[in-house]
């Protein structure tokens, strides 16, 4: 197992003596929570270039302190706790009055996470599989941009060239879908705030 | 209301919370290249791991003794010394050098045309929807097949495909920046940046309008990471070869640029921009500017008056 010392040398200690080792298991435990790191950052801070750059710092700071690593708790919520300390380091270097995320809000994400982190399934996408099944029963109102826009990749101002209607009306279908979608998968217990 | 029940009751700021995770929940279920993306961001990782590895050295965590302590301060003060006769005979290394003549190349008298293209643009899929139709599909704005023509360095005109038909035309004629959109003047401002921002909005994240400037940038926020002799991929004359990186994440721009120039004048006939976030494209994207031409074009060609008829009779 991956080092598991607490003072600053131990995990140097136990990569010096087996590190190809310790670095292909944490490699494995990356692989295995980088889908749900990469939702939690993407729903965290704005842009993809900073969500990559964060998810990198992250897993540099991770292996740097794997020897604090509580084997108790799930990798994945350690990770998001590093991950919470960068994205407020993020907010604080950008000097941004209101952030995109406070910490209240971090730690509220933190808790759907995990949350989701304990559905059944292997992977992420088996995790959250119920979300296809909400999008089904959205409306046709709903369901259509919700497609366009995720699907496709098309920008809301196409969409409204498409369904005759203006960007405006798009965007709150999309935040209408976005609710009603959140609150299906609150009632499937996938999105739910019990610790 | 127990406390139980106010974390049970999410208020309005956690719904603002639920709806970015539902939309980054969403990006992750459409996303058809989801595990190629990922296993390049992990790899990324584990390199960046790996490379901070090696900077890690046993001995910095041991004690030395009295011996060595003043053996070490004695090769620093020669290490200082060696610096100070570096500095004041210092001359470039060959990669510098080179990078230099590179730039020089491009800061020169001349018009330039490069042809742009997004490499590994990930193409929206077409599916059908609940009710088995297939959407029609418009090109998503973009630069790929986007012309880049420059002028000495400063002029530049970018001529891209317009979503909404025809073609746009983003200039600086040296004095003002203007764009003209559907044969007519859309826009004018005094220096760089129609639009109040340095570039096109397109091109807001990925500064290479003003080529030569952005390439400027390398000498302070990217390091060198290889210089060579090599030929471009698809050909066979033995070109310079410079690949360098960006020295931290602060550094806004592609994580790597690559350049291959020409061995004699030093003009980049190729130019690669990897992990440049474009707007409208999810994940960063690898951009490569091929020279297409050196020939003269006309002496109007940068101003907005030679573009605002309609669309290809326009271009030389």
């Amino acid at each position: 197992m991956i080092g598991m010392d607490h003072d600053d040398t131990g995990p140097q200690t136990e990569r010096n003596s087996r590190p190809i080792e310790a670095l292909t298991l944490f490699e494995v435990l990356v692989r295995e929570n980088a889908d749900s790191l990469t939702a939690f950052l993407r729903a965290s801070v704005e842009d993809q270039a900073t969500v990559d750059d964060l998810f990198q710092e992250a897993m540099l700071i991770a292996w740097r302190k794997i020897g604090e690593y509580d084997r108790v708790r799930p990798f994945g919520a350690w990770l998001r706790g590093i991950a919470k300390r960068l994205v407020l380091a993020h907010y604080r270097q950008a000097a941004r009055e209101i952030p995109f995320s406070d910490e209240r809000v971090l730690d509220y994400l933190d808790q759907r996470m995990t949350q989701v982190d304990r559905q059944p399934g292997d992977t992420f996408d088996e995790k959250i599989a119920a979300l296809r099944d909400c999008i089904a029963r959205l409306e046709p109102l709903y369901q259509e941009p919700i497609e366009l826009h995720y699907r496709q990749g098309q920008a809301t101002e196409w969409i409204a060239q498409h369904l005759a209607t203006t960007r405006d009306v798009i965007q709150k279908r999309l935040q209408r879908a976005r609710v009603q979608l959140a609150e299906c998968l609150e009632r499937k217990a996938v999105l739910s705030t019990t610790r | 209301m127990d406390h139980d029940n106010d974390q049970a009751r999410p208020t309005g700021t956690d719904r603002q919370a639920d709806d970015r995770l539902v939309h980054a929940l969403l990006i992750h279920l459409h996303d058809d290249q989801a595990d190629e993306i990922r296993e390049q961001r992990v790899q990324r990782a584990m390199q960046a791991i790996r490379e901070s590895e090696k900077l890690l050295s046993p001995s910095r965590t041991r004690r030395l003794p009295t011996w060595a302590k003043r053996g070490a301060w004695a090769a620093a003060a020669m290490v200082l010394l060696a610096i100070g006769v570096l500095v004041f005979t210092y001359q470039p290394t060959p990669a510098m050098a080179s990078l230099n003549d590179i730039l020089g190349a491009l800061g020169r008298p001349g018009d330039r045309t490069y042809h742009i293209n997004m490499v590994d643009m990930p193409a929206p899929p077409a599916q059908e929807d609940s009710e088995g139709r297939v959407p029609a599909m418009l090109p998503k704005p973009g630069l790929n097949d986007a012309t880049l023509y420059l002028r000495d360095g400063y002029q530049y005109l970018l001529v891209r495909n317009d979503p909404q038909g025809g073609v746009i035309f983003d200039g600086y004629d040296g004095r003002q920046s203007w764009r003209v959109r559907a044969g007519v003047l859309a826009e004018t401002k005094a220096g760089l940046g129609a639009g109040g921002i340095p570039m096109p909005p397109i091109m807001a994240n990925v500064p290479f309008s003003d080529l030569h400037q952005t390439l400027e940038r390398i000498r302070v926020d990217y390091t060198v990471e290889q210089f060579d002799q090599a030929p471009l991929p698809s050909g066979q004359q033995v070109l310079r070869h410079v690949r360098v990186r960006r020295n931290s994440r602060e550094v806004k721009g592609p994580e790597t640029i690559e350049i291959w120039a020409d061995p004699q004048t030093a003009m980049p006939r190729r130019i690669v921009f990897d992990r440049a976030k474009v707007q409208g494209n999810r994940e960063p994207c690898r951009l490569a500017f091929d020279l297409a031409s050196e020939a003269p074009l006309s002496a109007a060609w940068f101003s907005s008056a030679a573009h605002m008829t309609e669309e290809e009779t326009n271009r030389p």
